[in-house]
């Protein structure tokens, strides 16, 4: 509790709460624009906070992550194109009833569901991440091994459809991370003479090229594109009857996108799906949905923004990312000299519990934004591509050159651009390379002291409780979409009989 | 693509041999040990796309994309290594407003309005931010 009180203490000051807002104003900014997502607004928002102290660093980002993803429902509802991929399922009732003329309604209901999934989950994550870091704190290399692989596995479900693909990319991530000098043998790998290389490959170039510039010559291939908002938005705001009457569908959304927020490499994504079918699924007119029913925005909303404080669990007490974005999150905690995982409740508590504060603050913040501001966010729809995309390749290039002072920084970043973009062509995504990236040497490192600690015996990973636990997990993670596949298929058949 | 990744796996594996080594015994201990692990991964799943691949046949529903849409692509790649290029010779601020311009006109914007004004905003705004606020230094070119 007394932790908690600091870490309120910190964020009320001046320059901690100017960072919350900036954070969720930008957040919402970008979450508004169909294309830019969380992951690359926090991945081109990190050369902004190398200056800055580690709190308002931090919170901003993770205020970013939050406004972001509410800032998606904007868009999605406005001009059915959701502005981030977790506001996808927003757009299956939130644009039909901003067809009725009840825009302000439809954003003003995501608005609301958003910020309590986001509350609930910061509940939780104050609870529970603290808890979980303590059980982390006994881990040694083999549990920290399976730990690792377990996240690494929860990838196959991400971003891209096939699960090989995913699994490939988490695996280019991992392999990247082994560039450089090894850690134990001191010896260099793939360095191709180039002495840049020898001290490894940064996160940032290659999280800013995958996600920012890679959307840039995206938004090349599409071409010239302006949006235009012809719904005019009435001040309708949800009333308290229509806010009580979706009260299950909040609790249950909360719960579920906390839980899958948890779920390392579960992202708001799945969340929001899940939480959109499971409100269908409970509702008393399910044939209502798809309509413009409120139960089918404060669904998907609800339980993408809980996501974000699940996300934020294992990416703390465990330093595995629960999602695309708080992989690159993780990877600036590193770049402000902060090591995500157990000692750093320990080693920067009062940063943890301000970031915590923070995300809270975040949350109530876009609640007030949201709700009063929703025209003016309307708006940023009309900035159209051919303006923006160059502006976020020029910050690219001058917040990885930042990085260092190094321009081979800038091409690592451009040519991890180009890459990414080839790649989305060939339906890989960029979310399981930066885990793989940021997991590798974890992966690395736990593997080979287990290996070196217990005599070289491969057998230790199962005779730990653990160890032996994610292990299993990670068989059943591998095995989930088999199975779902299987009995989708079965289910099929039947049908066709 | 399946092809050609597992084409770059087998040589990054083929590397691995000539990473130096202390000559301990436990092979977990050298550099190489994690890379070939990986490695070997890389090339069991890339095995079952190119599995995955002959199974589907010719992908029949991959899209052509249009030679202008190909052109464009290609030059925005160009003007963004030519930024990179630009900012090392020319420094940061003249290169953005360079690089914003050829940007445009390769997108086809025809509005010179438009284009002068973010050519000429965006460079002012990012000194402002990043050298005045944040205190980040930029890149600074041969010339500037």
């Amino acid at each position: 509790m007394d932790q908690l009180m600091v870490g309120f203490m910190t964020i009320m000051e001046p320059m901690n709460f100017l960072s919350v807002f900036v954070g969720v104003l930008g957040g919402m900014i970008i979450g508004a624009m169909p294309g830019l997502t969380a992951p690359m607004g926090v991945a081109l928002l990190i050369p902004f906070t190398y200056g800055m102290q580690p709190v308002p660093a931090i919170t901003m980002l993770v205020s970013l992550y939050c406004g972001a993803t509410f800032g998606g429902s904007i868009a999605a509802i406005l001009v059915h194109a959701p502005g981030t991929p977790a506001a996808a399922a927003t757009t299956f009732d939130g644009y039909p009833l901003a067809q009725k003329g009840q825009a302000g309604k439809a954003l003003g209901m995501a608005c609301i569901s958003s910020a309590l999934g986001g509350l609930f989950s910061v509940v939780v994550l104050i609870l529970l991440a603290p808890v979980l870091a303590e059980i982390a704190i006994k881990f040694g290399p083999p549990e920290y091994f399976a730990l690792a692989v377990f996240g690494l596995s929860m990838i196959s479900s991400l971003g891209s459809r096939s699960v090989v693909k995913n699994l490939l990319g988490g695996t280019i991530g991992v392999f990247i991370a082994c560039v450089g000098m090894d850690s134990i043998s001191g010896f260099s790998r793939y360095d191709f003479g180039l002495t840049h290389l020898m001290d490894g490959i940064s996160f940032i170039p290659v999280m800013i090229g995958l996600f920012a510039a890679t959307e840039v010559f995206r938004q090349a291939e599409i071409g010239i594109r302006k949006i235009v908002v012809d719904r005019k938005i009435s001040g309708l705001l949800p009333t308290w009857k229509e806010i009580k009457s979706v009260k299950t569908t909040l609790v249950r959304s909360s719960l579920i996108g906390t839980f899958i927020g948890i779920l390392p490499a579960e992202g708001g994504t799945v969340a929001s799906f899940i939480g959109y079918n499971e409100a269908k699924r409970f509702s008393k007119t399910p044939e209502k949905f798809g309509t413009g029913c409120l139960e089918g925005i404060a669904g998907p909303e609800c339980a993408n923004n809980a996501a974000t404080g699940g996300a934020m669990i294992p990416t703390m007490a465990l330093g595995i990312p629960g999602s695309g974005t708080t992989a690159v999150i993780l990877g600036a905690l590193l770049v402000h000299g902060m090591r995500p995982g157990p000692l750093l409740f320990l080693q920067h508590t009062n940063v943890v519990y301000a970031v915590f504060i923070g995300m809270f603050l975040a949350n109530l913040m876009f609640l007030g934004l949201g709700l009063g501001g929703a025209k003016i966010f309307s708006q940023i729809l009309r900035v159209p591509n051919y303006v923006l995309s160059p502006i976020i390749l020029v910050l690219c290039v001058v917040g990885t050159y930042a990085l260092h002072n190094n321009m081979a920084d800038v091409w690592i970043m451009l040519v991890c651009g180009l890459i990414g973009y080839k790649m989305k062509a060939y339906g890989f995504a960029a979310a399981p390379i930066v885990l793989g990236l940021v997991l590798g040497e974890l992966i690395e490192i736990s593997l080979r002291r287990s290996l070196i600690v217990f005599d070289n015996n491969p057998f230790v990973f199962f005779t730990r409780p653990w160890s032996l636990a994610f292990i299993i997990l990670t068989v059943v993670g591998l095995c989930m979409p088999l199975i779902t596949s299987w009995i989708e298929n079965r289910g099929q058949n039947n049908k066709e009989k | 693509m399946a092809l050609v990744l597992m084409v770059i796996f087998i040589i990054l594996y083929a590397m691995s041999f000539s990473f130096q080594s202390s000559g301990v015994v436990k092979s977990h201990t050298t550099a190489a040990f994690f890379p070939r692990v990986v490695l070997l991964v890389a090339m069991f799943l890339t095995l079952i796309m190119i599995i995955q691949s002959i199974r589907q046949g010719p992908d029949a529903a991959k899209k052509k994309m249009d030679k202008a849409v190909v052109k464009r692509v290609a030059l925005t790649m160009a003007c963004a290594a030519g930024f990179g290029l630009g900012v090392v010779y020319l420094g940061t601020l003249v290169s953005i407003a360079l690089f914003i311009v050829a940007t445009m006109v390769v997108w086809g914007v025809e509005s010179k309005r438009v284009i002068i004004i973010t050519a000429l905003l965006t460079p002012l705004l990012i000194y402002l931010v990043f050298n005045q606020i944040l205190l980040v230094q930029l890149p600074s070119g041969i010339l500037i």
